[in-house]
């Protein structure tokens, strides 16, 4: 919006813009070659400070396994499209996190991280690529990328059998466990984690005692029916066997705020309103962020898109959690993101001129300026240039 | 001396010159005969300034600028001109949006075509920059002539006229907005509109083939010419 204002001619002061442009040489694209500064290796585990505002390049194999159900902004979706490779800027905030998660201690109580910025400056971004670490280091991923969707719309919505006055969305839940599998399925079967109890669904349909967790969550995917059980059950056991030091696990929630929401879209069988905490993958969610298990992490985002709109004035993690959110989550780790310094917006206008995406380069200080150095509000300033 | 450049807006600005004095000044105009037109391009500013050509400037006075003509980067009067035609109802920051994500929707639809495209030649013809297409996809659409109605013994017949250079801009503008208007449902206008340039910039596309079936029809038609005078 602001960057719209910006750009209306009558309100912009004309020497402003004068300043930018009148003096500039035409810049010849054939003689100026120009490349991006990357890191030397695609490995985010190995990056230091050195590397900040440096791009690395995610594989195709780790991009459909990690960000293939549910997925990036839109703005990077396209783009990857277009350059046909995702490269990641890496920036202070992840480094700062993927450092404290690397020196975790196993018998704590888990870390928790919130993560919170304005709009377009690149919560999602980082969030994502701690998520890419974690999967490198051979963490179980527990990603649940806006949880707010869920609360838009569901095609089918029931009461649990297990639980009182809670709801079931199946169809979400079983996506859910659908997106674990590809995510985590190598690792699950390497680390030979099994189920914990025997468990009775039906009189026909038994998990037995040390059957492979897989297939705990095939059962879930096939019985759609039983499918919010199903991931009760899976958290439960992941946190056990964290907590004995078998397995690490990161939590990352996108979106955290919404949780907390006082209502949503969702219409129980009975037509009563649903707010957010009454469905029961949501609450076992929660029980993930808890700080009763050990060994594991949670990097969480609170965003001002999932909250209600009388809800969006600050980008506060205290203001959008509410009173509830931050009780619950209280100790954790406040992390902000900024808008992105000189040296990293030098960076990624040498990328997009790398990428043949930013063709003029004599209005590069002209786009500095208009964005006010935010990622999302430049990439799209670079659009018709 | 005037070098080339100089003469050329002399010659287009001059207010002596018989030829300005009939095309650009209108009787009830704010401006006197003797005020000449802004120079709104920095490029062509610094030129201006580089060769000397300042001093033909000084002494005159100059019409204000166009309230949407701005220095930025992102400002090419073609291109205003092109938004102002495509706007209704004067909504002209969707128009400009519009435009813009066309723009980028070119982009996106080149830089794709050279990451597939398999040898050197195909890769070296192809154009990234969006107002090199929209530009040459105007050019290319402009027709010549155009077609009156004239009634002449009872009959009407359709006689090929010939055109100033603001109505065939007007004519290649408006077909290529009509050939980006006509678009099955799920695609956007500026998915359509994008497509739309890069084919007119190749010769090819619904605007074009308007150009050239209006061409055929002024020369089937040339046996009327003479109903313009007679």
């Amino acid at each position: 919006m602001i960057v719209k204002l910006l750009r209306a001619p009558r309100l912009l002061s004309k020497c402003v813009v004068r300043n930018f442009s009148a003096v500039e040489p035409v810049v010849n694209l054939n003689e100026r070659k120009v490349f991006a500064k990357r890191a030397e290796t695609n490995d985010p585990a190995t990056h230091s400070e050195n590397d900040i505002g440096k791009f690395y390049t995610v594989s195709i194999e780790d991009n459909k396994k990690l960000f293939s159900f549910y997925e990036f902004p839109a703005q990077f979706e396209r783009n990857i499209k277009t350059f046909n490779e995702s490269a990641f800027m890496i920036r202070e905030p992840a480094l700062e996190i993927i450092n404290s998660l690397k020196t975790l201690d196993p018998t704590k109580p888990i870390l928790k991280f919130v993560i919170y910025g304005r709009f377009g400056e690149g919560k999602t971004m980082t969030f994502c690529h701690i998520c890419h670490f974690a999967h490198r280091a051979g963490w179980i991923l527990c990603y649940v990328p806006t949880s707010t969707i869920w609360m838009r719309w569901s095609k089918e919505v029931t009461f649990s059998e297990t639980k009182p006055e809670s709801i079931n969305i199946p169809l979400e839940s079983a996506q859910w466990l659908r997106n674990f599998k590809i995510q985590n399925a190598d690792l699950i079967s390497k680390l030979d984690l099994r189920v914990r109890d025997k468990i009775v669904w039906s009189a026909r349909e038994i998990t037995e005692k040390d059957a492979p967790l897989m297939e705990l969550v095939d059962h879930g995917i096939n019985r759609v029916k039983y499918a919010a059980d199903v991931v009760d059950v899976l958290i439960e056991n992941i946190k056990l066997y964290s907590t004995e030091q078998r397995c690490r696990t990161l939590v990352a929630i996108d979106g955290f705020n919404g949780f907390f929401n006082p209502k949503s879209n969702l219409k129980a069988p009975d037509k009563t309103p649903v707010p957010p905490l009454r469905v029961t993958i949501m609450q076992s969610l929660m029980k993930l962020t808890q700080a009763d298990w050990s060994n594991g992490a949670a990097v969480l985002t609170v965003d001002t898109k999932n909250s209600y709109p009388d809800n969006r004035e600050f980008v506060f993690p205290l203001y959008l959690l509410h009173k509830e959110g931050f009780e619950h989550l209280d100790p954790f780790i406040p992390v902000y993101v900024p808008a992105l310094n000189p040296k990293e917006v030098n960076n990624l206008l040498d990328y997009y001129e790398e990428k043949k995406w930013l063709l003029k380069p004599q209005a590069r200080e002209e786009i500095e300026f208009l964005s006010t150095r935010n990622p999302y509000h430049l990439t799209e300033l670079c659009g018709p240039l | 001396m005037l070098n080339s450049f100089s003469n050329l807006i002399f010659k287009t600005l001059n207010p002596l010159s018989s030829a300005a004095r009939s095309a650009n000044v209108r009787c009830m105009s704010r401006y006197g005969p003797q005020f000449i037109d802004p120079v709104v391009d920095p490029q062509e500013q610094k030129k201006i300034r580089e060769t000397g050509d300042l001093q033909t400037y000084l002494f005159r006075p100059i019409k204000s600028a166009p309230g949407n003509y701005t220095c930025s980067h992102y400002f090419d009067p073609e291109v205003a001109k092109f938004t102002n035609i495509l706007m209704s109802g004067g909504r002209k920051a969707l128009c400009r949006e519009l435009m813009d994500k066309t723009f980028e929707q070119i982009k996106r639809n080149q830089i794709e075509r050279f990451n597939k495209a398999e040898t050197d030649e195909e890769r070296n013809a192809i154009i990234f920059d969006p107002l090199i297409i929209f530009h040459k996809a105007i050019e290319n659409t402009k027709p010549i002539m155009k077609l009156l109605k004239i009634k002449r013994g009872g009959q009407t017949y359709q006689v090929p006229y010939p055109i100033t250079e603001n109505e065939k801009r007007f004519r290649a503008i408006k077909w290529l907005i009509e050939a980006g208007n006509d678009k099955p449902n799920p695609i956007h206008f500026p998915q359509r509109m994008a497509i739309e340039f890069i084919d007119a910039a190749n010769n090819k596309g619904s605007a074009v083939k308007r150009k050239t079936e209006l061409h055929r029809q002024c020369e089937a038609n040339r046996a009327y010419a003479h109903y313009r005078w007679a």
